[in-house]
């Protein structure tokens, strides 16, 4: 059977844009803190409750703390101080770039606090995403003695060290990469990294890359020491094939077929034939369909209305292929 | 018409911010509380405002600072058919906007920004640009759910932008500036965006401009060179001035929009800080084809935030512009 999952975050106009408002109060008056901490949890709740009564199988906390996928990691290293505004890949959101003037250190954890949020509303469906560490490191700009490859290991360090104080019930972690179809050549820094993070053994990782081409990585994708990957199929037509290239059955697959940046419903016709020659190479219950990214992109009542699409074409294919 | 300096010319990127009572009255007018017409007053109200304020600081090509404006995709779809407009969507930090979706063909019933562009002008002896977004970005910040590919979709906006460009030149437009900010972000499609641009300049009895910013500029330059336009405005400041060594590696051949003040930063650059900014511009680009202006439009800042940074940057440019004389 097919199940469904998120790779990202929620829209953060929940609740008639709470956040939102409270956030522009805060810009106006630093000292209004409080209030900003008053509204995230119910918010963040909200976020977990959609996502189930939508149908899906596996989600996030909404990420409702987060600036973006990547000054939300940065920020509070020590080592790292946040610079100008910097276009997240292709896109039109943009994030607060990170300058790092030493080695990055974490300070104090904060990713159990987004757990422990929203682990009572999901419980054990509910998977933490993270930005991983080679992606952190290339969109940081380096001012200080490390390397490339010493950055990327310093940001794994942190996230490791994250992970380490993370409750135990934590199975699953999304770790997303997308900088790496950029960057190929790292392809034995990211085994490295990914080495250090799958050392914590009770947690399942899935590898997760978007806005590029799969195809000029998959062979690393494939050999990585993780749980499962998974791609945006939007930037890998006929991703599948890759599949039958060489696939490794005991993995988890995320196939992102949901366009996260478009409005456009998906229909069968256009999802069930890649489900088919996908459900040939991964085995019974390793296969998700996903949307290819963040679903912040999408407006909250459209995210709603692709999830719940996503959900209702998969129960569809799971009742016709039983 | 006044002309323009000849060294180091001055004007704004495009939006300025609404003052308060015209925030207001977007919000009344949305709840149906007053009406279009008592909106449009204060809209006028408040482009008079900033057309005395560019004058009194005595900018050089000024702007109409988008009093009528929500967000540069949204405006033009919400008078064009075929578009929708989505939800909020979120583009940095607190900031959001309302996204098109193209549900049909794009067509222009009528002139979307003659009317506003006119009145502008009818205030100042100093010209006014007129203000599009190009179609790349109009294509790249839609969601299409009608045409069958990119291409399509960027080269139907760049048909009625085109139409939007030669009525601005016929009301007597002598700058327009045509806005890019998605051109940076698929080098790959570069191609594509000048092929766009071009249905639109083709022909066009005025000086263009586009603006680029928040991208990686590197990945697209020089390339980008080719966007058949007369200059092309880009985001100087919040990037650290990292793109200037490529212009010694590749001469910048056209004219260029030099931002000097960052304008998503609520601190108020020092006139010494600007003044070694520009300096640094001339050691790699001639004082005729540079014109200084903000990184980008101003209407994230209030309006004391947005008036001091115009007025450094106007302080600091007749300083530098002293020293060349």
């Amino acid at each position: 059977m097919i199940q469904t999952a998120v790779v990202g975050g929620y829209p953060k106009t929940l609740h008639n844009q709470i956040l939102r408002k409270t956030l522009h109060l805060l810009d106006r008056n630093p000292r209004q803190k409080n209030r900003l901490e008053s509204v995230l949890p119910d918010l963040t709740r909200a976020a977990v409750e959609e996502q189930l009564e939508l149908g899906l199988d596996w989600v996030s906390d909404g990420g409702l703390r987060r600036q973006d996928e990547v000054t939300y990691f940065c920020g509070p290293l020590g080592g790292v101080r946040l610079d100008g505004l910097l276009r997240y890949f292709d896109t039109n959101v943009y994030f607060r770039q990170p300058v790092v003037a030493q080695r990055p250190k974490l300070r104090a954890p904060f990713l159990s606090r987004d757990y422990q949020e929203a682990w009572p509303f999901a419980g054990a469906r509910l998977q933490l995403v993270v930005t991983g560490p080679l992606t952190l490191a290339a969109l940081s700009r380096n001012e200080s003695r490390l390397s490339f490859e010493q950055l990327a290991e310093a940001y794994a360090e942190a996230l490791h060290a994250e992970l380490l104080k993370l409750d135990p019930v934590v199975t699953r972690l999304v770790l997303l990469e997308p900088a790496f179809l950029q960057r190929p050549e790292k392809a034995a820094l990211l085994q490295k990294l990914v080495r250090k993070l799958a050392s914590l053994t009770h947690l399942e990782i899935i590898l997760y890359v978007y806005f590029g081409n799969a195809a000029a990585v998959w062979k690393t994708l494939w050999d990585l020491e993780v749980a499962g990957v998974g791609f945006d199929f939007t930037y890998t037509p006929r991703g599948e094939k890759l599949l039958s290239r060489r696939w490794d059955k005991k993995k988890i697959f995320y196939a992102g077929l949901i366009d996260a940046r478009n409005t456009k419903l998906e229909t069968k016709a256009e999802i069930f034939p890649t489900l088919r020659r996908l459900g040939r190479h991964v085995a019974e219950g390793k296969l998700y369909v996903t949307p290819s990214a963040n679903l912040e992109f999408l407006p909250l009542d459209r995210c709603r209305l692709k999830l719940s699409n996503m959900v209702r074409l998969v129960n569809q294919f799971n009742l016709e292929n039983r | 018409m006044r002309q323009v300096s000849k060294i180091l010319p001055t004007t704004s990127v495009g939006s300025f911010p609404k003052p308060p009572y015209l925030v207001k009255a977007r919000a009344d007018f949305a709840a149906g509380k007053i009406s279009r017409a008592k909106l449009t007053v204060l809209e006028k109200k408040a482009t008079r405002l900033w057309i005395e304020a560019q004058e009194k600081l005595d900018i050089d090509l000024l702007v109409d600072g988008e009093m009528y404006r929500g967000d540069m995709t949204t405006y033009f779809a919400e008078n064009v058919r075929g578009c929708e407009i989505s939800g909020l969507v979120r583009s940095y930090g607190n900031r959001y906007y309302k996204k098109p979706i193209v549900v049909g063909k794009l067509r222009r019933p009528q002139p979307i920004t003659v009317g506003w562009w006119r009145f502008a002008q009818s205030l100042t002896n100093r010209p006014v640009l007129g203000m599009l977004t190009g179609p790349y970005t109009m294509m790249d910040w839609s969601f299409n759910e009608y045409y069958k590919n990119r291409r399509e979709c960027a080269l139907a906006w760049a048909e009625l932008i085109a139409e939007e460009a030669h009525d601005l030149a016929r009301a007597g437009a002598q700058y327009i500036q045509i806005d890019e900010p998605a051109v940076s972000a698929r080098p790959e499609e570069m191609a594509l965006a000048v092929e766009a641009m071009r249905r639109v300049t083709r022909g066009l009895k005025a000086r263009t401009v586009t603006h680029i910013c928040y991208g990686d500029f590197a990945k697209i330059y020089p390339a980008v060179l080719k966007m058949p336009v007369d200059r092309i405005d880009l985001e100087m400041s919040n990037s650290g001035f990292a793109l200037l060594p490529y212009f010694r590696r590749w001469r910048f051949t056209k004219d260029i929009g030099y931002g000097v003040v960052d304008v998503h930063s609520h601190r108020v650059e020092s006139k010494k800080a600007v003044k070694q900014r520009i300096e640094l511009a001339l050691k790699f680009l001639t004082p005729q084809q540079t014109w200084i202006d903000p990184d980008c439009g101003l209407k994230t800042r209030t309006v004391e935030e947005a008036l001091a940074k115009l007025r450094v940057m106007m302080t600091a440019v007749k300083e530098v512009r002293r020293t060349l004389e």
